[in-house]
């Protein structure tokens, strides 16, 4: 079968489940559920980076994946999976720390939320950069969030679509972040 | 000059390889004079390495227990997205039947006791039985123990099912003689469909369309000779589909097999030349109705594409 044979079975499906009136996006449902495992890890050191706990992070994450695995209708065919679930986690946390703000005085006033000030430091692969963690945890959220988003493999591009940024402010406030690491590391 | 437009951001971004060609040669000539930019793009460059170092999730594979958890939590999301609630469309038809509103319920209570009563009861329909035995007047006759038997519900009960053995016994005996009745009887058409059966009323009919150069082409639109298309198509019915060409008079056989109803036929591919239009009629057929869609469209010449 040829490219464009391809091409043109693909817009079969899409109108069949036009005229089903099933959203077409169900193709790719099973590429979706892969996609999500597969992007799991860095999804998952994100919402440490967040949490600054093991089990809140996947409890967190796995928030996240039903979620967009309940929706599936609104996500497009191309939008990029992965920085549309790290928009989500970001939203999801916030809008809890934002809720605990309400009920509890225990968050502080940057807005980091009670998990920053107890790092689970005994828990899984969180120990295995137990340094670089101490030091990320130190320099507040924006550059926590940031400089974990870099770590983990994103261009600054994709970091400004994740955070609402233009990417001029993405990379000045990195070489911030990135100044203050290198002097906390230094320290360390 | 050059170390001037060149800031902190944009070293890093040097570092992170995110700048342009245009930009990373400005960068470069800035750092060959500037020996304070060195040493801050050898900082940026250590963070850089560390960054990466620790927090690479490259080689990080998801646990299984984790991969499993997350497809039985789609596999829990379709399953209750797949049953309907009783509200929804798919149960219409029976809901209609066998979850009847309390309100009518009252309405029918009080219309099966109506003209005969004058007492008090009459104007409170909760408290009158449905179907009061003394609400019929009394006639002391055979007829009038089988009226007070048949009201509207029961005998709309007795006709349904004495109309439905009626309707099987026919056809356990012969089939023949309905099918030829059957198909005179509703001769139904709706622009390009042709619809013929006793039972056309539950059809429901998609448009066929073509596609080409990953397009949809609708009824009447413009296919391009020599460039492979295909038909979709949602068989309306259960039973044999045969897609035919038609030119002038006589009818040519594209496809022929089995359909489901509601289900997707998938088609081979089609490539058309030397000629000017393209004349498709499907049509499904079984025991009790025919479904002909017919489909015509206009074939350009690669040429004629070429110019459009």
């Amino acid at each position: 079968m040829q490219c464009q044979d391809i091409a043109n079975k693909v817009t079969q499906c899409i109108i069949f489940c036009k005229l089903k009136n099933q959203p077409y996006t169900r193709i790719l449902e099973l590429n979706l559920t892969n996609k999500l495992i597969k992007i799991w890890p860095k999804l998952l050191k994100y919402a440490r980076s967040l949490t600054g706990k093991e089990h809140s992070a996947e409890d967190l994450v796995m928030e996240v994946i039903t979620k967009i695995l309940e929706s599936t209708e609104r996500i497009a065919p191309d939008t990029n999976l992965e920085a549309y679930a790290i928009r989500a986690i970001r939203n999801t946390f916030f809008n809890e720390v934002k809720r605990q703000q309400k009920t509890t005085s225990e968050v502080n006033d940057d807005g980091i939320s009670i998990y920053d000030e107890t790092p689970d430091e005994n828990s899984g692969k969180f120990t295995e950069s137990g340094d670089l963690n101490k030091i990320l945890m130190n320099l507040g959220t924006k550059c926590k969030e940031i400089l974990v988003l870099f770590g983990i493999g994103n261009s600054y591009k994709e970091i400004a679509d994740v955070l609402d940024l233009k990417t001029g402010t993405v990379m000045s406030r990195m070489a911030r972040c990135r100044d203050s690491l290198s002097d906390q590391w230094e320290v360390s | 000059m050059a170390d001037s437009i060149v800031d902190d951001g944009i070293l890093v971004a040097y570092v992170d390889n995110q700048l342009d060609t245009e930009q990373r040669e400005l960068v470069e000539k800035a750092l060959q004079e500037n020996e304070n930019l060195r040493l801050k793009l050898n900082r940026f460059i250590v963070s850089g390495t560390l960054l990466r170092d620790k927090l690479d999730v490259s080689q990080d594979v998801t646990p299984d227990h984790i991969s499993h958890r997350i497809r039985m939590i789609d596999r829990r999301i379709k399953n209750n997205q797949k049953r309907p609630s009783l509200e929804s469309e798919e149960y219409a038809p029976f809901s209609s039947i066998f979850f009847r509103p309390h309100s009518l319920m009252k309405k029918r209570s009080a219309f099966n006791k109506a003209p005969e009563l004058t007492n008090d009861q009459s104007l409170k329909n909760e408290e009158i039985p449905i179907r009061p035995t003394d609400s019929k007047p009394q006639l002391n006759s055979f007829f009038s123990a089988i009226l007070n038997r048949f009201n509207t519900n029961n005998l709309m009960k007795f006709g349904g099912t004495f109309a439905s053995g009626v309707f099987c016994a026919v056809f356990l005996f012969d089939s023949s003689p309905m099918a030829p009745l059957a198909k005179e009887v509703a001769t139904v058409s709706i622009s390009e469909y042709q619809l013929r059966g006793s039972d056309t009323s539950n059809v429901k009919l998609k448009q066929p369309t073509v596609v080409q150069n990953n397009k949809e082409i609708p009824n009447f639109g413009e296919i391009v000779e020599n460039e492979s298309f295909s038909i979709i198509w949602v068989s309306p019915l259960d039973g044999d589909f045969a897609i035919f060409e038609i030119n002038g008079d006589s009818r040519k056989l594209l496809f022929s097999g089995k359909a489901l109803a509601g289900t997707f036929i998938d088609l081979p591919m089609l490539v058309f030349s030397d000629q000017s239009e393209l004349k498709l009629e499907i049509e499904v057929v079984n025991n009790e109705t025919v479904v002909t869609q017919k489909m015509k469209l206009k074939v350009l010449a690669a040429q004629d594409k070429k110019q459009l």
